[in-house]
């Protein structure tokens, strides 16, 4: 039971000595201005302070050890009589250790030269004994009361200095281990009094971290002398927290280090000050491409063509992106050039606006072809363009960023960035021009259909027009021959019938074209009967619209016909309606047979005009009416589909 | 000209390439008293022209196939046969006014049969002071 409590002290206290710090400043003989005054006034040859660790007591503070010992700073359990005063927790007095039933074989007698020796436990504020201050002679010698006495109110001080120094490492510790820069300054000012500069008196090492530079080259120096062409503000806005002793904050860039830091500066009395900050560059630039991605989509909703759009997208990459040329070129995707018609650069780089040829800049523009953005950190290692790595010194580029737009799977466009030293682009860069690639692909994707839709209604309006331009041809002709305003008024509206059933063809096909068999079926309907006398067949062919309405018409005018004069006007008569291709030439044919007797006409109205002359004229080919006594057949021959040049109807 | 106006001395130029509006047109110049000749195309009017100097009216589409529309058509007559009055319609929109060519008529399709009747009486009285 007492070895357990006895062993659980030890590790406590050996716990509490590696926490408080004391052992790490140990070598510097930190306590040896207390062992001199021990020696001053117990008028013994050597003093120490150890401090008791597992297996090795450590010298705090020494005076008068021999050598070695002085130099070590420690020794093993085998030479040390502190431990003894420190499983104590109290006095030890031994007057001669040779004479000592415990300390008789102790290392310390012969090689230090311990003989009598008074020692007093060390106690930290929380009450772990953590070591001992000693006296000791090299001779025999009776320790008085008084002797332990002034021990005892030597140990008092140098524990409180223990106490002292525990609390401020401790602090160090938090200061050194902060994740924020730490600075204490002083300004120093001209003859005038005005500040010009201050000067780094202590920084943390997180402050070397977040500023980049190394340790031990910064304190006694001045700010304009670590950062030359530092901002002005990063002296002025601390001169006034001195001046006007009021705290501020701050978020600034340091140029020349392109980086960002927030922050807090203090002041601390007199002329210095602290600053406490952490670096944002990180922060600031998302929020520098937030902002450039929100005035992109700002700016590409209001924007009507694609050159304004890219422009916008360079203007959104230039914010977004540290790059030293920014800018867009149009791309002919067939002999691999891009055109650049102007640039901007950052001082000292060249433009590149003019002509180039891609294959000289290496092999990325495989990648952009397929859509892909190109990002090369570094142009003389990059797989890419290291065999190419000369035309880019030419243009004083190291890294650099391509983003491709594409239409219609070709590459129209590209936006690039440059930068004259090695980047590695980051995610959140590549994201960022990723997203701008996007928006401006979408922006552009709006543009076309808009243009595709503004096409489309000029287009069905022009058809419109047109269609009503025909309406108007069939009823003007038609009143003109008609012998009474009944007929004239039935023979419109059978007629603007006729072009309606083809029109109903066409807007299944964008008025393009349409299948000769739907386009026959649907104009010989109104004429079908249960009986059968209407025979109609001929291969699949596509009618251009003007001969799809032109076709549906001159059928309407044969079936009228028939159905007054002709086959389809007595119980027997037949028509046979066939198409096809002759000697590479469309012939279209209406036969009728078994009507009554044919006689010719003696007038040749606007039915046998629109037959012969204008339907024909809609093949490029010619119409005739053989008016056969046995029946009236009809030939049309001319070109087929969309081998004849036209315009849409 | 102290001789009486004869209408059918001079002629119309029809340039259309539909065939049914074409053949509306004929009728209406024809109706006005001219002589009309067709053409479906711009290459087809200027050898037209070239043929029958008694041409004195041209009244084009815009809209044809071919190398010319009915714009350009009408100014290359304009440079080449000043005295030729020019008449434009088209189922577009608008034709601008800087596209004419001087003294250019335009007539919106589909046009007004008594508009275009109108428009050839006038010529024809012109031609004929």
């Amino acid at each position: 039971m007492i070895e357990r409590n006895w062993l659980q002290r030890r590790s406590d206290r050996i716990e509490a000595l590696r926490r408080s710090g004391l052992l790490e400043g140990s070598s510097e003989n930190a306590f040896g201005s207390f062992t001199d005054h021990v020696r001053e006034v117990l008028d013994v040859p050597v003093a120490i302070v150890t401090l008791v660790d597992e297996n090795r007591q450590v010298f705090a503070g020494h005076s008068g050890l021999p050598s070695p010992w002085d130099e070590r700073g420690e020794t093993p359990m085998t030479h040390s009589f502190c431990q003894y005063v420190v499983d104590r927790g109290a006095p030890l007095s031994v007057p001669d250790a040779r004479q000592d039933d415990v300390l008789k074989t102790n290392h310390a007698i012969g090689d230090i030269g311990v003989i009598a020796y008074l020692g007093v436990p060390l106690t930290l504020p929380d009450g772990a004994v953590i070591g001992a201050l000693a006296a000791i002679s090299d001779s025999r010698r009776i320790w008085t009361d008084a002797d332990e006495r002034r021990l005892l109110v030597i140990a008092r001080t140098v524990e409180r200095e223990m106490a002292v120094r525990i609390s401020e490492s401790r602090w160090r510790s938090i200061f050194e281990q902060l994740a924020e820069g730490f600075i204490l300054a002083r300004v120093l000012r001209d003859e005038s009094g005005r500040v010009v500069d201050w000067m780094y008196e202590e920084v943390n090492s997180a402050w070397h971290q977040l500023v980049g530079v190394e340790p031990g080259m910064v304190v006694g120096r001045t700010v304009r002398e670590v950062f030359p062409g530092i901002e002005d503000e990063w002296v002025m806005e601390f001169a006034d927290v001195v001046e006007t002793g009021e705290p501020i904050r701050f978020t600034r860039q340091v140029g020349s280090l392109g980086r960002w830091y927030d922050g807090a500066a203090q002041p601390i009395g007199g002329d210095r000050f602290t600053v406490i900050f952490l670096e944002v560059t990180g922060r600031i630039e998302q929020e520098r491409r937030q902002t450039a991605l929100l005035t992109l989509g700002d700016d590409l909703r209001d924007l009507t063509s694609v050159n304004e759009i890219v422009e916008a997208a360079s203007r959104a990459i230039a914010k977004g992106v540290v790059a030293d040329r920014i800018g867009f070129g149009t791309v002919d995707d067939r002999n691999e050039t891009i055109d650049i018609s102007s640039d901007w650069c950052a001082r000292g780089m060249v433009s590149v606006t003019g002509r180039h040829s891609f294959r000289s800049f290496g092999s990325f523009v495989d990648d952009l072809k397929q859509g892909r953005t190109v990002a090369i950190d570094d142009v003389n290692t990059d797989p890419r363009t290291a065999t190419t790595a000369e035309a880019f010194t030419e243009i004083q580029t190291r890294s650099l960023l391509n983003l491709p737009i594409v239409e219609a799977q070709r590459l129209v466009l590209i936006v690039y960035a440059h930068g004259m030293q090695p980047h590695a682009w980051t995610e959140e860069e590549l994201r960022f021009v990723q997203q701008v690639g996007d928006s401006t692909q979408a922006a552009i994707g709006r543009l076309r259909a808009e243009d595709g839709r503004r096409l489309l209604n000029q287009e069905l309006a022009h058809r419109l027009k047109n269609s009503l331009a025909m309406v108007q041809a069939i009823a003007t002709q038609t009143l003109r021959q008609a012998q009474s305003m009944e007929e004239g008024r039935d023979a419109i509206s059978a007629r603007l019938g006729a072009l309606a059933r083809a029109q109903d063809i066409l807007t299944g096909t964008d008025f393009v074209e349409a299948d000769i068999i739907e386009v026959v079926g649907a104009a010989l309907a109104p004429h079908l009967t249960p009986s059968r006398r209407i025979d109609f067949g001929g291969p699949h062919g596509s009618l251009t619209a003007q001969q799809a309405l032109g076709i549906s018409l001159a059928i309407h005018e044969l079936a009228t016909n028939a159905t007054k004069y002709g086959a389809l006007s007595n119980e027997t008569g037949r028509v046979c309606v066939t198409w096809g291709e002759e000697a590479e030439r469309f012939v279209f044919r209406w036969i009728e047979a078994d009507g009554p007797p044919v006689h010719p006409p003696e007038r040749r109205g606007f039915g046998s005009k629109l037959i012969e002359r204008i339907v024909a004229s809609y093949f490029e080919g010619e119409g005739r009416i053989d008016f056969d006594p046995a029946g009236i057949r009809f030939q049309l021959t001319g070109a087929f589909g969309h081998k004849m040049p036209d315009k849409p109807a | 000209m102290s001789q009486s106006f004869n209408p059918a001395r001079y002629a119309v130029l029809i340039v259309e390439d539909d065939a049914l509006l074409r053949s509306e047109a004929v009728d209406l110049c024809e109706e006005a008293g001219f002589t009309a000749f067709e053409a479906r195309n711009a290459d087809q009017a200027i050898a037209m022209l070239e043929r029958h100097p008694q041409i004195r009216v041209l009244f084009t589409d815009v809209e044809m196939p071919g190398t010319m529309d009915g714009l350009k058509l009408a100014h290359a007559v304009r440079e080449r046969w000043p005295p030729v009055t020019i008449m434009v319609t088209s189922g577009r929109t608008k034709v601008a006014l800087e596209d004419m060519p001087e003294n250019g008529l335009f007539f919106a399709k589909p046009y007004p049969p008594n508009g275009i009747v109108a428009a050839l009486n006038e010529i024809a009285g012109r031609i004929y002071d």
